[in-house]
């Protein structure tokens, strides 16, 4: 995947319309689940998507190609993703819209799967931002726990530590939803 | 095992790194309904987690994606390819101004006479100094004759006014007291003929003792003789 991930990259440095096409598909899906996840807007995700990917491809020549490239790219994603957040901290006004926007995201299929789903995605709004990004990140985006510590400029322990709470807190609240029943599945 | 190590070994399982067929951990969890609950509900969060939906970008934001991306770059392209005429540009004047200024340099053989001209320009220096020089001691040769001119003319006036005085007869010389009345006026016009004469010097005196002290004092230069 390294391999053909720097073939791409040398591509699009030499301004290969169709490679910077192929790499933008490649990892939007992820870049705009991170924002959403995080940003919990998705007009606002969309935007900082779209700044992470010029910022990506600003400093592109800088990617270290002995490494993989995603765990790069997500990196680029949770700064933006922080400074965006910091700035809209400083706008106390823009803060209520986060509610309506993160309830009007609820809306979808009424099974069993989707209503665990959207538990699982309330428990996540509910988290501390520190939690909620680093869960993200290992549990949505799959990155290893070091790729997590350098994305978030945190040491492996730290991040560990916060994942765990994460965890606790999420099944805390399944429970006290009453998503829990004696029957276990999916870890097995 | 305790609860605390049940936890751990639950985050393990959540990690994918703990075996779920743990025989110890199944001993715990049966004696333990709280932990058999936190393993039911890492149970839902880990099929939940499956089952969360993934963001999917509209086709419009892609494009708008790349084409921010392309026209940034094409952007950069072109600040860079002006920056690079500007350079080129500054280097082709600089060059050409080298050139000209080299076109314009003298040819060795001028140079060398700009490199003697310094020297030249002190040897010039060297004449106009003395014939300054030559000036001041012309000026003090004319000074020195108009004082002598004077003295001679004070010294004139000293012998008419001594060639007034006639001595009388020896024999019948008069008493010292007589003759110091008569003589008193005499003898008094005299000495003010001898202040003013000295007075009439001073100056003069003074004048040519410093033309000749400057003389004296002045280096002296070979003046090189004119061809």
């Amino acid at each position: 995947m390294s391999a053909e991930d720097a073939k791409l990259v040398r591509r699009c440095l030499r301004g290969d319309a169709a490679s910077v096409q192929n790499l933008v598909e490649r990892f939007q899906s992820d870049v705009l689940g991170l924002c959403i996840r995080l940003l919990r807007h998705r007009q606002d995700a969309e935007d900082v998507t779209q700044e992470v990917f010029l910022r990506i491809f600003r400093s592109l020549k800088r990617w270290d190609q002995a490494r993989p490239l995603k765990p790069w790219i997500m990196t680029i994603a949770v700064n933006r993703c922080r400074t965006w957040m910091m700035q809209r901290a400083r706008r106390p006004e823009l803060v209520e819209y986060l509610q309506e926007t993160a309830a009007s995201a609820d809306v979808g299929p009424t099974d069993d799967a989707a209503e665990l789903a959207r538990e699982i995605q309330a428990a996540l709004a509910d988290l501390r931002d520190d939690y909620r990004l680093v869960f993200t990140l290992y549990h949505e985006q799959g990155l290893a726990y070091e790729d997590i510590a350098e994305a978030v400029d945190k040491p492996v322990g730290t991040v560990k530590t916060w994942l765990h709470r994460a965890r606790l807190e999420v099944l805390g609240r399944l429970r006290r939803r009453g998503m829990v029943s004696e029957v276990e599945h999916g870890l097995s | 095992m305790d609860c605390r190590e049940y936890q751990d070994w639950l985050q393990l399982l959540l990690d994918d790194s703990a075996s779920a067929a743990s025989a110890e951990a199944a001993a715990h969890a049966a004696d333990c309904p709280a932990c058999r609950e936190l393993r039911a509900s890492a149970g839902h969060l880990a099929s939940g987690l499956k089952a969360l939906p993934r963001p999917h970008a509209s086709p419009l934001l892609t494009q708008s994606i790349v084409a921010a991306v392309l026209e940034e770059r094409r952007s950069r392209m072109r600040r860079v390819r002006q920056r690079m005429a500007i350079t080129v540009g500054l280097a082709a004047t600089i060059l050409l101004l080298m050139l000209v200024g080299w076109l314009n340099q003298s040819p060795p053989v001028e140079r060398d006479k700009i490199a003697e001209r310094p020297e030249q320009s002190q040897k010039i220096s060297v004449p106009k100094f003395a014939e300054r020089a030559g000036e001041a001691r012309g000026a003090v040769a004319q000074l020195t004759e108009r004082v002598a001119d004077q003295t001679k003319e004070q010294a004139k006036l000293l012998m008419t006014v001594a060639s007034s005085f006639e001595l009388p007869p020896m024999g019948g010389l008069p008493a010292l007291k007589e003759l110091e009345e008569p003589l008193d006026p005499a003898a008094q016009s005299l000495r003010q003929a001898t202040q003013t004469v000295a007075g009439g010097f001073e100056p003069i005196t003074n004048s040519a003792r410093r033309g000749f002290d400057f003389l004296r004092e002045m280096p002296v230069f070979d003046i090189p003789s004119k061809n």
